[in-house]
């Protein structure tokens, strides 16, 4: 219950992150952080039908929910691939405008074209 | 065809993209290299094509793919209206590709982008899993950031991160309603989940679980109030991109939405959503397509509205059931928009290549420069000329008899159906102002012109399908679902003639001056990345709110 | 649109956050329907002990072969997009990172280049390499498996390009070698994908007796190609160029 609770509170702060700060970096810091919230609450409410690794040598009672587990690591993957091609592009962005800021990148955007 | 060949079709495209990766390692103008790259537009296009065309041809088939146990494994289902709409994402995906030649040779990890995105457009239209779902529109998002970005430009770019953000904030979302369905079902499949939620009450989470989901899924197809990613990143995106991402790519999440939908007995009342909101969708876009000065922005606006049309027809079906026009109006105008959207943008392409400006009220003379280019642009005038009738809904094009079918089938909903005459009057007059582009007008100098041919072929397989389509839906007006039908009696006809009289009318109007200040204002309305990114969970909470209290009430 | 207040700014992300507290906090317990069937029938059907690769490489294979293809077009993407930045000139002042085509005279008095990273990171190189391996071929049996033992591969051989004291020539082959080897990982995990289809008529099915060599198998191919098309990433985005 703690757990969630703690989960709940870093999902909505990144959520609330990647919403409203302007800097582009900060937001894909936040976007990281919304995926980890999200994977740690499957894999804490996967542990919670036991505690004993997913092996086939184990006891099935004691035996951590192994589905979750194999989900989340496609999830983590896909997370971190889209993060780093959200780096290069936002390093592209900045080597040209020279801020992070999505409304400075805007308005300059704007004015070139 | 037997059990899992009929996922081959899928597979082949990830073939030919392995064949263009391994032509990388060559050098650029070796044999070896054109040679892998035939053969992967064989293997990508041509063989799929085949299989597909073999399923249409079959009958259904699913199971799990390689036959596991069934509480675990991925389950898949193709039918033959599947493999229609593959077959059209191949075409689409062809003529793109060979409209860009040039670029695709010199850059085989895009062109292998392109196959790989065809591929899993297959996958999702397949999958009835829901974690599946969740890798292949992943990938499909994945492969969307990198083609819009692919022009190198700076505001593609910017449009790139914006979807980019979005999209992964809207699959977050999708992954929190995978959780809430998977805790309460213990399952993934499509088809359990189901059966649970004939027997088991569907709580808020269920609700909440559920509009994640269709949310995250409604965002790609860009409905209002979650289409906002699309102006800029179909607007900034290389042609052949903008042409793929609008003509294929906004359609495909339609398919698991049906099934998302009916999910539970109660969540059919999002259909209600659709319907409402793609007729909302459909004229506000409309109206800022008409007043947009970027010729790409104007056609990124039309695939909004349109897919309007779609969605609310879509919905509409859902909510009954039963009426099968609904469904047969929203899938034909699904794919003749394809054909006209695509062409659109190939041919405004050229034109703004040649010309080096996209903004509609200055560039004129835009046949003649063509034309100076090369004699064989006539077939680029002439593709434009086809797709701007059509999506006008012009007796005699494609998209008059879906669109009738579509205002007819919605009679039911007179605010609904009001409201999408009322967006083809407004799509009426946004074209006429568009086709300006390509009359003359003497007191525009003449650009001087490279001659250049480019993309011809892609133009003649354009022209050739919607006038193959054109053909085929008239003679499909004989068969006895369309038997009540009839897109040339007086009242059709009456109505078309009204809106094409309004729709000038309304183009004369931009005489006024107020009314180009107006139009201005709106033109370059545009959303800030915040407002974008809020939207989504905003839309969610409130859809899960409105759906669990009506559903309480019912 | 105008700028919101901070104020609005916290109660708008406070209202979401009690919207969705129900789908966080409700008290249904976990569904226990997979794991008991799995532990079951997992080792006989994959011949995986452990139960997590059995799924991602036995029963829910096609994910990983959708995940994997993210990891190719995410990667060859980002180096497409770093290809576009501006090589920074080699001036001295500008806090250029790790540039390997400088000369050897030059590389002594580069600021960030120090013997000491030249001297660990080679050395612990084929350490890590071979740590990476073995994660990789145990992946069945302990822990691990073919993303998590490429992703240390990778690191391996970062470590060497990070402690490579030879000239770029050399370099240069090592960049094709891992365009082959992640190109030739991706061929081998299609192949085992689609010849399935045609021997036993289905798609990514183990269609061996002693089940185990499927799973080896995948595992080594998905950590070829997650090992190579992550170190070409970040030595793309350390060149600042496209490989």
């Amino acid at each position: 219950m703690t757990s969630r609770l703690l989960l709940l509170i870093l999902f909505f702060i990144s959520l609330h992150a990647l919403i409203f700060n302007p800097s582009l970096m900060k937001k894909i810091f936040a976007l990281n952080i919304l995926n980890s919230a999200i994977v740690l609450l499957f894999i804490t409410q996967g542990a919670s039908l036991g505690s004993r690794a997913p092996f086939t040598t184990e006891s099935p009672d004691q035996m951590v929910d192994p589905v979750v587990q194999a989900l989340m690591l496609t999830a983590i993957v896909i997370g971190v691939c889209v993060t780093s091609f959200s780096l290069a592009l936002v390093v592209h962005l900045h080597s040209r405008y020279g801020s992070f800021d999505y409304r400075h990148i805007r308005k300059e955007l704007a004015n070139d074209g | 065809m037997m059990g899992e060949m009929y996922l081959l079709p899928f597979f082949l495209p990830l073939v030919g993209a392995l064949l263009l990766l391994f032509s990388r390692l060559v050098s650029e103008h070796s044999r070896v290299r054109t040679a892998l790259r035939f053969t992967a537009l064989v293997t990508t296009y041509g063989i799929s094509a085949f299989f597909s065309a073999t399923a249409i041809l079959s009958e259904s088939a699913g199971g799990f793919i390689g036959a596991y146990h069934p509480g675990i494994a991925i389950r898949w289902e193709v039918t033959p209206l599947l493999s229609s709409v593959y077959l059209l994402a191949v075409l689409l995906s062809f003529i793109s590709e060979l409209y860009a030649k040039k670029e695709m040779k010199s850059k085989p990890d895009i062109a292998a982008v392109i196959h790989i995105q065809l591929a899993f457009i297959g996958f999702t239209l397949i999958s009835r899993d829901l974690f599946n779902l969740f890798v292949t529109l992943e990938v499909l998002g994945i492969t969307s950031y990198i083609l819009i970005a692919s022009g190198e430009k700076y505001r593609a770019s910017l449009a790139s991160i914006s979807y980019l953000l979005m999209s992964s904030l809207a699959m977050a979302f999708f992954l929190l309603g995978i959780f809430g369905i998977y805790r309460q079902t213990g399952s993934l499949d499509l088809v359990a989940i189901r059966e649970y939620y004939l027997s088991n009450p569907a709580t808020y989470s269920t609700t909440l679980s559920i509009t994640s989901i269709a949310v995250a899924l409604l965002m790609r197809t860009a409905i209002f109030p979650v289409h906002t990613w699309l102006p800029e990143a179909h607007a900034s995106a290389p042609h052949h991109v903008s042409a793929l991402l609008s003509g294929l790519l906004i359609k495909i999440p339609l398919f698991p939405l049906a099934l998302i939908v009916t999910l539970t007995p109660a969540s059919v009342l999002l259909a209600s959503v659709l319907l409402y909101a793609g007729a909302l969708s459909a004229i506000l876009a409309v109206v800022s397509a008409f007043s947009q000065k970027d010729m790409k922005r104007l056609l990124a606006f039309h695939s909004v509205s349109q897919m309007g049309y779609v969605v609310a027809s879509f919905g509409a079906f859902l909510i009954r059931g039963d009426t099968e026009l609904l469904y047969i109006a929203a899938l034909l105008h699904l794919t003749f928009h394809a054909l006209f959207k695509a062409t659109l943008f190939l041919t405004v392409g050229r034109v703004i290549d040649l010309t080096g400006s996209k903004d509609v009220y200055t560039v004129r003379n835009g046949a003649r420069i063509l034309l100076d280019a090369s004699r064989s642009n006539i077939f680029v005038i002439i593709a434009f000329f086809l797709s701007a009738l059509s999506i006008a809904a012009t007796p005699a094009t494609n998209a008059f008899i879906s669109k009738q079918l579509i205002t007819d089938a919605l009679k039911e909903y007179p605010l609904v159906s009001w409201t999408l005459v009322a967006t083809g009057a407004f799509t009426v007059a946004s074209f006429i102002k568009l086709s300006r582009v390509f009359f003359g007008d003497k007191s525009v100098p003449l650009p001087s012109v490279r001659p250049e041919r480019k993309g011809i072929d892609a133009m003649i397989l354009s022209i050739l399908f919607l006038l193959a389509s054109s053909v085929a839906e008239h003679f499909s007006l004989s068969l006895p679902i369309l038997s009540s039908f009839h897109p040339y009696d007086a009242s059709h006809l009456t109505k078309t003639f009204i809106t094409i009289a309004v729709g000038g009318s309304l183009y004369a109007l931009v005489r006024l001056k107020h009314v180009r200040a107006f139009m201005h204002v709106i033109g370059n309305l545009s959303a800030s990345l915040t407002t974008m990114l809020l939207s989504i969970p905003l839309f969610i909470a409130s859809l899960a709110i409105l759906l669990h209290t009506v559903s309480g009430l019912l | 649109m105008r700028k919101w207040s901070v104020p609005a700014q916290i109660a708008i992300s406070f209202v979401l956050l009690l919207l969705f507290l129900p789908l966080f906090l409700s008290q249904e317990s976990w569904p226990t329907t997979a794991r008991d069937i799995l532990a079951e029938d997992a080792g006989t059907q994959t011949g995986a002990e452990n139960i997590v690769s059995a799924i991602y490489l036995g029963y829910r294979a096609f994910d990983t072969l959708g995940e994997t293809i993210v990891l190719l077009i995410a990667l060859s993407g980002t180096m497409s997009v770093v290809s576009l930045l501006k090589r920074n000139s080699e001036d001295e002042r500008t806090p250029v990172s790790l540039d390997f085509s400088l000369e050897e005279e030059k590389r002594a008095h580069h600021r960030l280049r120090t013997h000491l990273l030249e001297v660990v990171t080679g050395k612990i190189g084929p350490i890590i390499l071979l740590f990476g391996f073995y994660v990789v071929m145990n992946g069945h049996l302990s822990p691990g498996g073919g993303f998590q033992g490429g992703a240390i591969i990778a690191s391996g051989i970062i470590f060497f390009v990070l402690g490579n004291p030879h000239r770029r020539e050399e370099s240069e082959i090592q960049r094709t070698t891992l365009h082959l080897i992640e190109s030739s990982a991706f061929l081998l995990f299609l192949l085992a994908a689609l010849v399935p289809l045609f021997i036993t008529g289905e798609v990514l099915a183990n269609p061996f007796e002693s089940k185990e060599v499927y799973i080896i198998a995948l595992n080594t191919f998905i950590g070829l190609k997650v090992g190579a098309g992550i170190s070409l990433m970040c030595i793309s985005m350390i060149e600042r160029r496209n490989v």
